[in-house]
Parts: C-alpha cells; sequence; structure tokens
C-alpha cells in the first residue's frame, strides 16, 4: 500500500482496502489487428484470465473491432470474478517500438466491459513501449518487398 | 516532483484553442469526462486528472480530446468524443513519405484543390477529417473511421481520387447492407 501512495495522485477514491488476492492486473493489449485481453495477480506472473478479440469474432478483419473486444472483456472479467478478483489495475498497451503508440481501437470499449462486468477499475495506466532514441524498421535497407 | 497528472503535451499554437475563450472550452472538456485540467503554459501541457466522482476512464477519453484539439480538429468537432460511439484516430504520414516535398504531395493530395478531396472523403465516410503537419487525424465511428483510414492510405500510396471514391462507395454500400441485416434479424 505504501507504494500506491508514494506514487500518489493517481487513485482517486480509497477503496475499502481489499485483500491482496482480491487485487490483480488487467492487462490489455490493443494492436490494429486484435485486441489481448489478460487478467493477472498483481505480481504479474500468475495468469487468471485470457481472453482474446480472435476468440470471438468470426472473421480475421472483426478481431480488432469495439464489439469483439468489449465481448472479451467480458468473458475475461467473468472468469476473473469467479476466481476471486474484485479490484483490477488496467495497463493499457498498444504495439509501440517501431508500430503505432496508440492503444488500438478495442482499448477503450475492454476498459468499459470491465467495469459493466463487476470489477473495479482502480487505476488505468499506459504500458505501451516507447524507444528512447530511434528504433530500425523491420523491412532492411531495401524495404518491404512484396 | 510532485505527480500533477497525466501530461498531455499540446502544441503551443493550439494551447489558446484548447482553453478557449474565457476558458470555455476547458470547462466544457472537465465537465463533460468529470476531470480536472491543469494547463501548464511554460512547457504547453496539460495535466489531466480525475475530478470528485471521475474515473481514470473518463482521463483517458479527455486524453484524446486535447489530443484531436492539438491536432488541429475545432474544439465542436472534438467534443463529438464525449460520445462513446466516435473514435478517434491518427494516421502516420511520415510512414509513408520518403522526403519533405513527397509529404507535402501527399498531404496536397489527400486535402485536393480548395479541400475538395478531403471534404468528399468527410461525406463519403461521415468522418471528419484534419490534415497536420505529419498526420492525419480522423474522427468518427468505427466502422466510418476505418473506412477513411484505408482511403487516406490509398491515397497516400499513390491511388487515384476515383478508385478511392470507389472504394469508400463500396464499403459504403456493404454497411448499408449490415445495417439492413442487423434489422430484419431484430424482427
Amino acid at each position: 500500500m505504501s507504494q500506491e501512495e508514494g506514487r500518489g495522485g493517481e487513485a482517486q477514491f480509497r477503496l475499502p482496502s481489499p485483500k491482496r488476492s482480491e487485487v490483480g492486473i488487467a492487462w490489455i493489449y490493443a494492436s490494429y489487428n486484435n485486441t489481448v485481453i489478460h487478467i493477472t495477480d498483481l505480481t504479474g506472473s500468475e495468469t487468471i484470465a485470457r481472453v482474446s478479440g480472435g476468440m470471438i469474432a468470426k472473421a480475421d478483419r472483426d478481431k480488432p473491432s469495439p464489439w469483439a473486444a468489449m465481448q472479451a472483456a467480458m468473458r475475461a472479467a467473468k472468469i476473473a470474478l469467479d476466481k476471486g478478483i474484485r479490484v483490477v489495475h488496467v495497463k493499457v498497451k498498444a504495439p509501440g517500438g517501431y508500430g503505432p503508440k496508440t492503444p488500438g481501437p478495442g482499448a477503450g470499449p475492454a476498459i468499459r466491459a470491465l467495469v459493466r462486468a463487476g470489477l473495479i477499475v482502480d487505476r488505468v495506466e499506459d504500458v505501451t513501449p516507447l524507444p528512447t532514441d530511434t528504433i530500425r524498421k523491420p523491412g532492411g535497407r531495401r524495404g518491404r518487398r512484396v | 516532483m510532485q505527480y500533477r497528472g497525466l501530461p498531455v503535451p499540446v502544441r503551443p499554437e493550439r494551447l489558446g484553442v484548447v482553453i478557449g475563450r474565457g476558458g470555455e472550452t476547458k470547462r466544457a472538456i472537465e465537465k463533460a469526462f468529470n476531470v480536472k485540467m491543469l494547463v501548464d503554459s511554460n512547457t504547453s501541457t496539460v495535466y489531466l486528472t480525475p475530478a470528485e466522482g471521475g474515473t481514470p476512464l473518463g482521463v483517458m477519453r479527455a486524453k484524446q480530446v486535447v489530443e484531436a484539439i492539438s491536432l488541429g480538429f475545432n474544439p465542436q468537432d472534438a467534443m463529438l468524443l464525449s460520445d462513446e460511439r466516435y473514435f478517434f484516430e491518427v494516421v502516420d504520414l511520415g510512414e509513408v513519405a520518403k522526403s519533405r516535398n513527397d509529404l507535402r504531395r501527399i498531404k496536397a493530395r489527400i486535402i485536393g484543390e480548395g479541400g475538395r478531396a478531403k471534404r468528399t472523403i468527410e461525406q463519403m465516410s461521415g468522418t471528419k477529417i484534419v490534415v497536420g503537419d505529419k498526420v492525419v487525424g480522423i474522427i468518427g465511428e468505427y466502422e466510418n473511421v476505418e473506412a477513411a483510414r484505408k482511403a487516406i492510405e490509398m491515397l497516400a500510396r499513390g491511388r487515384t481520387h476515383a478508385t478511392v471514391y470507389g472504394f469508400l462507395r463500396s464499403v459504403g454500400r456493404e454497411l448499408k447492407r449490415k445495417r439492413l441485416e442487423l434489422w430484419e434479424r431484430r424482427i
């Protein structure tokens, strides 16, 4: 708890101090090709639920859609709730690196669906891997040859 | 240093628009998303924190609005984002343009003579489009934004305007068909 207060200002309400085992992290990876909702415990090493847009949508092009993200988040939240998670910290992530640095279309709806499903969202954070300097795109000097 | 909230850098020349006349726009954003905005004019950065009863989610949406205004959207269009059906997307032209002149040319193709091409894309896809320095911003409903993004990428890669309009027309038909199907299934 002391570590959380150290960062300060982010939590907008004091939770009725949940047990450690009731708090988890919801990693939302939103790219232009898919959305993955991965709920883990606080250490991040134990998976509790993992659902992706591809498990919901029938066509590949619907994988990143807000609708698929919502359904996926609902499903992940249900599994997590069954396993006793009540509060989640959300970490939103875009592909980053040489790719797009803003989360894809699934991010927003996924967070909302987590809230709607009954999980308490404590804080939302962007954890996109941002290059500190320039980064070489794949494809080499002569570019991507199709 | 004390934590001041989620920092959103704004282009200095757009900072005034983010605030609005007498703080009009700033107040509107704060109210719509239940957030508090702290404007630092020295670094041209806006810090966002959830207000009393606000959520981190509101902060994320408000961030998009500020980014959209910074890009060149007028506040009215940017505030469309307070409706959850609307999405904001940025297309990076720096990735396709090979040189400065190339970028200029591509932007010219997207805008068209007197803004004709841009207006046509906006009308056909039902979105709002702004061409910024190196990026193009699109605001609209999900499917429409998707269509507009593809259209702009086509133009940037050198497809003719006629082809792109044809593409938009076919997408429009497709969406209409889908809507009708949905409608029939409900009955």
